[in-house]
């Protein structure tokens, strides 16, 4: 029984390091660090394509790929992290009432918070900008198909963003907001796929599969990164077959990102709509 | 200019403001006065358009608060009782940040700021960042922003919590300077002290309901209560005695003899005030000051409060 606690303790003892680090104040690098890491694990658990030979073409294509793949998952952590934190900080620094009070409408304030949180996440990407851009230069990839992926990645941190500020808008404490941040980033890139596993499994096929039946996981980011990136390996490789699971319909890397703005919008408007209501509800 | 008419909030099962029913007149400084949880700040949070009513109607210059809260916003100033400031700001960099919320012109703001910090008394912090300055300053920095729009009505919650006398010296000084320049006040508070001195109106308010409100002196009248007086002589302290002793509205006379310093309670209204010091003065007493210590308040409010909370 001791050996078992000690185990316990042992297993526990990281944790007290990050209850720590979270009394430092610095919840959100923990955050951001386990947010990084599920998400390298996804990529890794074998979402990405698979095609390996396809990526043998040029150094260009791989090295776009690589870099893109880093740059996609430090923006996806720190847009919706810091969006998340933006006005749940206010609350608990006791001066959001001061900012509401301050003639700006929930409209200037939300839409200023998220500008916040667009700026800081381009200007940490920013030294990913000259490799990404170096990256036609070394073949396998077209300056269009890198503008593309900037312009989808812009539309996807809209959509994070707007995530965020919502979930900062519900909640009164900074570290509710990241846990549930973490959690929607979690269910939004994985879950469906799990769901759709579960799915396939009930169905009668084995437990996982790369090519079980698609229902939900076409709308995950993964897929739509997964789709774009196939495009580029089908521009650059004769006779590239991209990996195509059956599925009621396929979306297209650019629809993806459409659906993205769309739901971006409609989080950013109902952030805007229900803030005061919600903020005067939550002090009933 | 403020009006406040059936107003009625719940938390829940929980009864904070029972039927309130107020009036502030335009260039008043309307002292709210409870214990704690009596519903002053519910009270003000729907003033300010944080909270809205459960029923009842609250206006501000003629403007629904619950109807138009952007509108009460721009001529209104609220100063919370718990507030958080910018700390890593300068003290010009948060009232600028403040003013450019308020759509101030930026050609306007240097401007404003300087006068506003030399209102607050605030000019030679002027560089020196928010986290460093003391509680009083940072009370005084938060009015700076409650003013920097210049509104027509200020709601200020618990001003003076948490200073040293001589902060709350200054937080007075201020808000008369602020009376002066034609603003309506609405302060409330718990130290009775501090609000006699320079309130023009006053509404106490137990468990949600309001048990009296009025100006000053009414209310002093209505609830019969003394007032209490503090005189001091030079010479004569005998014939002051006397003359004390045989006005039939004067109780609870205390000679400090040697001091030549009289306190007494007396029922009366300013003109029988000024009657009794006419007397004295015509009797040859030489007064040096007569001075009414506002303690009042305190009484009123002791007689008129069970010690019932919400």
């Amino acid at each position: 029984m001791p050996q078992r606690l000690i185990k316990i303790y042992e297993t526990l003892k990281p944790a007290m390091i990050f209850e720590f680090i979270y009394r430092q104040n610095h919840a959100p690098l923990v955050s951001y660090a386990i947010s990084a890491l599920a998400i390298c694990g996804c990529f890794l658990f074998g979402q990405w394509p698979y095609e390996q030979e396809a990526l043998h073409n040029s150094f260009g294509d791989r090295f776009f790929t690589v870099i893109m793949v880093y740059t996609i998952a430090v923006a996806t952590v720190l847009a919706t992290g810091h969006a998340a934190l933006s006005i749940s900080s206010e609350k608990e620094k006791k001066t959001l009432t001061l900012l509401r009070m301050s003639g700006l409408g929930p409209g200037e304030i939300v839409f200023s918070k998220a500008a916040v949180s667009l700026c800081f996440t381009v200007f940490i990407l920013l030294p990913a900008a000259p490799l990404i851009t170096i990256c036609p230069f070394l073949g396998g990839i077209s300056g269009q198909a890198i503008l593309k992926s900037l312009l989808i990645l812009f539309v996807s941190l809209l959509f994070y963003i707007s995530a965020g500020i919502f979930i900062s808008i519900l909640f009164k404490k900074s570290y509710t907001c990241i846990a549930f941040a973490t959690a929607f980033l979690l269910i939004l890139h994985f879950g469906f796929f799990i769901i759709d596993d579960a799915i396939s499994y009930a169905s009668g096929a084995s437990y996982y599969s790369r090519h079980n039946y698609r229902y939900l996981s076409v709308f995950s980011p993964l897929e739509m990164w997964r789709s774009f990136f196939d495009s580029i390996q089908a521009a650059v490789t004769p006779n590239y077959k991209p990996f195509s699971p059956e599925s009621y319909f396929s979306l297209t890397s650019g629809e993806s990102a459409a659906i993205y703005f769309g739901a971006a919008v409609i989080l950013f408007y109902s952030g805007v709509k229900i803030f005061e209501n919600y903020l005067k509800w939550r002090e009933n | 200019m403020i009006e406040i008419k059936n107003l009625y909030k719940y938390y829940g099962n929980l009864m904070a403001v029972n039927n309130l029913n107020l009036f502030v007149e335009k260039g008043e400084i309307f002292g709210f006065i409870g214990p704690n949880g009596a519903g002053k700040s519910t009270t003000i949070k729907i003033l300010s358009t944080l909270l809205n009513p459960s029923a009842g109607l609250c206006k501000i210059n003629g403007i629904n608060v619950v109807d138009e809260p952007y509108k009460v916003r721009r001529i209104l100033g609220y100063m919370p009782d718990l507030f958080g400031l910018y700390e890593e700001l300068k003290v010009f960099e948060y009232l600028d940040f403040f003013a450019a919320c308020h759509k101030i012109p930026y050609k306007d703001r240097n401007a404003i700021i300087n006068d506003i910090l030399e209102l607050t008394d605030l000019t030679v912090k002027k560089d020196s960042p928010v986290g460093g300055l003391s509680r009083g300053m940072k009370q005084r920095l938060c009015l700076a922003k409650t003013l920097i729009h210049d509104p027509l009505v200020l709601v200020l919650d618990e001003p003076a919590s948490g200073l040293d006398p001589r902060g709350r010296v200054e937080m007075r000084m201020l808000l008369n300077e602020l009376r002066k320049m034609g603003k309506t006040i609405f302060v409330s508070s718990h130290i009775l002290t501090e609000l006699a001195d320079f309130c023009t109106s006053v509404g106490i308010i137990e468990a949600g309901r309001l048990v009296v409100s009025g100006r000053i002196e009414d209310v002093v009248k209505s609830q019969g209560v003394n007032r209490h007086i503090k005189l001091k002589i030079i010479d004569n302290v005998e014939l002051c005695e006397t003359i004390l002793k045989s006005t039939p509205e004067i109780s609870n006379i205390e000679a400090a003899v040697l001091e030549k310093v009289f306190t007494f309670e007396m029922r009366a209204d300013d003109q029988a005030l000024a009657d009794l010091l006419r007397h004295l003065i015509h009797n040859g007493v030489q007064v040096v000051s007569f001075y009414d210590k506002g303690g009042n308040l305190e009484d009123i409010f002791m007689k008129v409060t069970k010690g019932q909370v919400s």
